[in-house]
């Protein structure tokens, strides 16, 4: 939304560098993230959009230091107004928790306390951070909730969760996260769990406030719908890897990652006729501990071909800042001979598309290809 | 919206299933109750599918439960071939009842997590199906190979093993499993991941053609609906606002609720110019004392007076195009203007 601030300000707010958290659990390492690297300006938003098991709940918990336990490795840095958030002390956390960096989650029932009214969630957060008095914390705490339009503020602040809609305590939550002016704000699937009316309206508000306070944003969802028109760039994530990275437009405009390409396809659409036939994808997401050799794409790819599934595909920078993984890119020449070949060949993810059929079991090669 | 009248019902010989003045009401204490469902009169006709829309709590599926008389409608009919299910006696309505089956929302809770596979899609066939475990056998694999799912491998194993579009299929598959006639689908995909909707969706259309299927599906996203649908109605607060083929209500919505709606769900398209100036909540009237006149009229930003004295009821709007509303958003030919 705001392109030229963007060349103003050189250095980002948030640079994420080769960002890795494995799990260690009984079955093996889990690596729900791998090797991820972006950058976010002062004042943009971030859209990281994949399917259940992406890695990009992780990616946003591992930047804010939230995945706990012994069994997680986190490596690489992220570097947030220069000082590496990863190798800070934890105990230095909770200062940059709320303060410099909040977070919204998905279902804001679990994410308020069911047994304290909501004028004390937001003010607890309001006297620990910025020192107020109980009474100056209460009159910002009114203010907050009218700037995320909750009627009758002074009243709100004494009501509890449940008394409210699942809309409201969404505002609620957003109003705890702007409280002590965060420079960025990350929104974990922030509306998936509301009515389409009110996620226009909670999206608005998030626009609105970030817009007013120039916060940058971090927006987490499986909805491509979501991001469209709302994020300065998208990130797409699949298998704990960025397939492709480029600004909104040209992601939607210009894709070039198979399974971008795949999941804007998925998507069925009210311009469309009733009972078009969607194209599907094959198969199922990898399993992160035992991954394919290669693409991790490559068995659900229509377009694969033998070096996709011995080779990894680094994320090549292409035009405009478009960046995408993969050796036979959407658009491409090549892309349309390995399509071609493939649909002759009866590769079952290629009919998949071709045919709107169910494939639940792909080939981790194309020797077994003809069904 | 309120939508009373049955301008919108076909005639009765043509429909399968067919609901008239349909009210759900759930008592409170000191007298008061939830109006889930206030007036709704619907039909479906063999082979159709009718799609319901509305955001949480506007009746969508206790109204389609209301159907198969769980729990039986306050007060209202359900005509199904020829007879009223509404005043069945209880034998009468168990067997009425098999022809109709239900495919919930979230799939992994929806099957017992200690049984088989196997045992979960013979159960209904344990009730009213053959005796014969051979015969029983034959017609779960049938029906598993349907839905794409290998009998030999899934038969044994249990639903942790299976991803939540696998259990989905697996819960078709048990309401296929005695051959029904009309089957609810509610939610069946909002807690899917988009490329595993797009399977269930192609599934479904295909199932629907191989068996000649009716279906009643309720989802809150308008884009699943459309794709799935012949028909669509749009219900808010327990009436229906619009009911058309489900081409032209999205090409034309004549309910101002329908133009919310359909101007609030997200487009994957980043050039459709965005309204971000609704942001304020509205006053969300309650089901427990809804508004006079329109229920919809709180919202609406073309309501007047009328709007709060009179409900408005069903007319025509165009060939199967039919609105609840003193002020749609498309013109209404005058002779139509009749209601039941």
């Amino acid at each position: 939304m705001t392109e030229a601030t963007s060349s103003q300000r050189d250095e980002p707010l948030l640079a994420v560098q080769d960002l890795r958290t494995h799990f260690s659990i009984n079955a093996g390492l889990l690596k729900a993230v791998d090797g991820v690297s972006f950058d976010l300006h002062a004042g943009q938003t971030l859209g990281i959009v994949g399917e259940s098991g992406s890695g990009k709940t992780v990616l946003s918990r591992s930047i804010m230091r939230l995945n706990l336990g012994n069994n997680v490795h986190t490596s690489g840095r992220a570097f947030f107004a220069g000082q590496d958030l990863l190798s800070l002390p934890m105990r230095k956390m909770p200062e940059i928790w709320g303060q410099d960096i909040a977070m919204v989650f998905q279902d804001p029932m679990t994410s308020l306390n069911p047994v304290v009214q909501i004028g004390r969630q937001i003010t607890e957060h309001i006297r620990k951070h910025l020192g107020t008095s109980r009474k100056e914390a209460t009159a910002l705490a009114v203010e907050l909730l009218r700037s995320v339009r909750i009627p009758e503020a002074e009243e709100a602040i004494c009501v509890y969760p449940h008394q409210l809609s699942g809309g409201m305590r969404q505002r609620v939550s957003i109003a705890i996260a702007l409280a002590c002016g965060p420079r960025l704000l990350f929104a974990d699937e922030p509306t998936t769990a509301l009515d389409v009316t009110v996620q226009h309206q909670i999206l608005n508000l998030l626009g609105i406030q970030q817009n007013e306070r120039d916060m940058a944003m971090v927006f987490v969802t499986h909805d491509l719908g979501v991001v469209a028109g709302r994020t300065d760039e998208i990130i797409v994530m699949y298998a704990g890897k960025i397939v492709e990275k480029a600004n909104t437009n040209r992601i939607f405009q210009h894709t070039s990652h198979p399974y971008t390409e795949a999941l804007l396809r998925s998507i069925p659409k009210t311009d469309q006729p009733s009972h078009t036939r969607l194209a599907a994808i094959a198969g199922r997401p990898p399993n992160l501990i035992t991954m394919p050799t290669g693409c991790s794409f490559s068995p659900r790819c229509p377009y694969a071909q033998d070096r996709c599934f011995e080779e990894e595909p680094p994320l090549q920078l292409g035009e405009s800042g478009h960046s995408t993984a993969c050796w036979y890119q959407v658009g491409t020449p090549e892309n349309q001979q390995a399509w071609d070949k493939n649909l002759a060949s009866g590769r079952l993810s290629t009919l998949a598309v071709a045919r709107g059929q169910i494939v639940d079991e792909v080939a981790v090669d194309l020797t077994a290809g003809a069904s | 919206m309120a939508g009373g009248g049955k301008a919108h019902l076909r005639d009765p010989e043509s429909v399968l299933v067919r609901a008239e003045d349909l009210v759900v009401e759930f008592p409170l204490s000191e007298g008061r109750v939830v109006n889930a469902v206030s007036g709704v009169s619907l039909d479906v006709k063999q082979g159709e599918t009718l799609g319901l829309v509305g955001e949480s709590g506007c009746g969508k599926s206790t109204t389609a439960k209301s159907l198969i008389q769980l729990p039986p409608p306050t007060s209202g009919t359900v005509t199904y071939s020829g007879s009223d299910l509404t005043s069945l006696d209880r034998g009468a309505l168990r067997k009425a009842r098999t022809n109709f089956q239900m495919i919930f929302q979230d799939p992994i809770s929806s099957l017992n997590p200690r049984r088989k596979i196997g045992e979960v899609v013979a159960e209904p066939l344990k009730v009213w199906g053959p005796r014969n475990k051979e015969q029983q056998t034959a017609l779960v694999d049938e029906m598993l190979e349907a839905v794409g799912i290998d009998p030999g491998i899934a038969r044994d194993k249990r639903s942790h093993e299976f991803s939540g579009g696998q259990c989905q299929r697996i819960s078709i598959a048990r309401a296929l499993v005695l051959n029904p006639q009309v089957i609810i689908c509610d939610e069946p995909v909002s807690a899917l991941d988009v490329s595993v909707q797009a399977q269930i969706l192609n599934m479904l259309e295909d199932l629907k053609a191989d068996y000649g299927l009716t279906l009643v599906f309720i989802a809150h996203d308008l884009a699943v609906v459309k794709n799935i649908s012949d028909r669509v109605a749009v219900m808010y607060l327990g009436k229906l606002c619009e009911v058309s083929e489900s081409n032209a209500l999205y090409d034309a919505p004549a309910h101002p609720y329908t133009e919310l709606l359909l101007s609030s769900s997200p487009v994957p398209d980043p050039t459709i110019e965005l309204d971000i100036t609704m942001v304020e909540e509205e006053d969300l009237p309650s089901p427990i004392n809804p508004p006079s006149g329109c229920r919809f009229r709180t919202r609406c930003k073309y309501a007047t007076d009328r709007c709060a004295q009179e409900e408005p009821m069903m007319r025509q709007v165009s060939q199967d195009h039919y609105v609840a509303c003193h002020h749609p958003l498309v013109s209404v030919p005058e002779k139509a203007e009749v209601s039941a």
